[in-house]
């Protein structure tokens, strides 16, 4: 299935809430380890990083490895401080790149 | 399906198809191996006489070892008799409840009641799920690589009977 | 007193036979896939209904047509999938939600075919079988159905393969039991299309029958084939009054 994703991030929160991003993607993660009815090799085909940048720093970051299942997901809370930006980006073994972007808007009591 | 290199079940092999088979393993991998596994022991298994509720003699006069019933049984593609039973196989780390627990199996039944159970349960219950080992007869819409086959040997039968008959609770 | 004695048992048999242990799959579910099923979030078969969704609104075909220029919210096909597969009078033949997509895929809008199985067609009929999610599944099986229902009941009692195991040896007489780890479930079919761990990707019931063919070492059915769907027809005869869970997820 091609890349895409499924992200839930708030768009609004109180200056010092913690919040939640939650995030699925759609991704095969072929090991490379498998072969296939015809005894060849599949080749390898993962996503290889997670990144979250938040108002220009980088605020998540995961390396994937061959041992996470198909179709990700992952989920990470952050203290809300300051309004900005949200850039989610995946990167695989192929070049692909996928980005979700989002603006958060922090309120000031 | 495979059909290059693919042995005539029942035949035994010359060398030149042996030959055959090794080349077309590397191009088609699992199934020919299957295949190959299977064409060791021909058609069908040997006659055998039903005596009360065992079978006396071993199928085909063959000896059974053990060592080797043990390998055919927690092979997945052979045996695979934990799927169903409990038995000493401790790298198993699940093993099926379906049928009984065969840890001890030597303590409730004879090497000759193991063999039936093994080669022929049917003929003594055919409402059972377990099948029968030795004979492919009276079987439908079986996939190419296993058409004509029965799931084990007579040889691979008689190991495995073999092993059972050791067994007495006290392996791990 | 044996006569009571026989007549209990006599029901007891009868209400076994007659009424098979229709409990859902998710019943068997540890809490955490539990709640990976419930949550509309991370359910990891919402990724094919996002692309059903995608594809319900893109125009294709020499006429530019969507699923939408017809159907309207996909939400129109509600009281759809549970009633599938279901007898055509007119054909003469059992359809499939699969067979019905597809159909309309390249007989009304003339559009390139979806292959069995491909991650367009599950797109579709998972977004078409997510609408009728909590309705009960409900099939037609008299009428001009009876002839495939009966062929779909003898399919599912008849040994086959190398192994010479039924469908209804494992789901009925074994259910609960275990198969190494995992517990037989008792063949309900309310799930599909489901996202299941084994595959990392989602299925549709005649994937599932495909694998269990395999598993017993039996010759795999034409997905299309009147056999398959004959069978299909009788597997959610089996799960009727179930609600369609679609899609769930199971191990």
């Amino acid at each position: 299935m091609s890349l895409s994703a499924r992200v839930r991030i708030p768009t609004e929160a109180r200056a010092g809430e913690v919040i939640e991003i939650r995030t699925l993607v759609s991704h095969p993660m072929e090991t490379g380890f498998r072969v296939d009815s015809f005894g060849r090799r599949v080749p390898r085909k993962i996503l290889t990083r997670f990144s979250c940048h938040y108002d220009g720093r980088e605020i998540v970051s995961m390396d994937l490895r061959p041992g996470i299942a198909a179709n990700p997901y992952v989920a990470f809370r952050f203290v809300a401080d300051v309004s900005g930006a949200i850039e989610l980006r995946w990167e695989g073994d192929e070049g692909e790149v996928l980005i979700e972007r989002s603006h958060l808007e922090v309120i000031r009591a | 399906m495979p059909a290059a290199g693919m042995p005539v079940p029942g035949r035994k092999l010359s060398v030149i198809e042996m030959k055959r088979i090794r080349l077309g393993r590397t191009r088609h991998g699992g199934l020919l191996l299957l295949a190959l596994l299977a064409s060791g022991a021909g058609a069908d298994c040997a006659t055998f006489e039903i005596v009360g509720d065992g079978i006396t003699l071993p199928l085909g006069g063959q000896t059974g070892n053990p060592e080797a019933g043990r390998r055919v049984a927690a092979e997945r593609q052979r045996g695979d008799c934990s799927i169903c039973h409990q038995l000493p196989l401790p790298n198993d780390h699940f093993h099926g409840n379906v049928g009984p627990d065969l840890t001890a199996i030597s303590t409730r039944l004879t090497p000759a009641q193991i063999r039936l159970r093994v080669a022929a349960n049917r003929q003594m219950n055919p409402e059972s799920v377990m099948p029968d080992y030795c004979s492919s007869r009276g079987r439908h819409e079986v996939a190419g690589p296993y058409a004509g086959e029965p799931i084990l040997t007579d040889q691979e039968i008689e190991d495995v009977v073999a092993w059972l008959s050791s067994l007495d609770g006290s392996a791990p | 007193m044996k006569c009571w004695l026989l007549l209990l048992l006599l029901a007891t048999c009868c209400a076994g036979a007659d009424q098979p242990d229709r409990r859902s799959g998710y019943s068997l579910l540890g809490p955490d896939l539990r709640a990976l099923q419930d949550d509309d979030f991370a359910n990891p078969g919402m990724l094919w209904v996002d692309r059903g969704e995608r594809l319900w609104n893109a125009a294709s075909g020499p006429n530019q047509q969507s699923c939408r220029d017809c159907h309207g919210d996909p939400v129109n096909l509600r009281d759809l999938a549970n009633r599938l597969p279901r007898f055509d009078a007119t054909t003469n033949r059992l359809d499939n939600l699969d067979m019905l997509i597809r159909q309309c895929r390249t007989q009304r809008q003339q559009a390139e075919a979806l292959t069995h199985e491909s991650e367009d067609l599950l797109a579709l009929t998972t977004l078409v079988a997510h609408q009728s999610r909590g309705l009960p599944l409900e099939v037609v099986v008299d009428g001009p159905a009876s002839t495939a229902f009966e062929q779909g009941r003898a399919s599912f009692e008849r040994r086959r393969g190398q192994l010479d195991l039924s469908c209804a040896d494992c789901h009925e007489k074994l259910r609960g039991a275990r198969l190494r780890g995992e517990t037989i479930s008792a063949g309900m079919v309310n799930g599909f299309p489901l996202y299941r761990l084994t595959w990392e990707g989602l299925g549709s019931r005649q994937r599932m029958i495909r694998w269990c063919n395999e598993a017993v070492r039996a010759k795999p059915m034409d997905p299309e084939s009147q056999r398959a769907l004959a069978l299909e027809l009788y597997l959610a005869w089996r799960s009727r009054g179930l609600a369609l869970e679609a899609p769930a997820v199971r191990r």
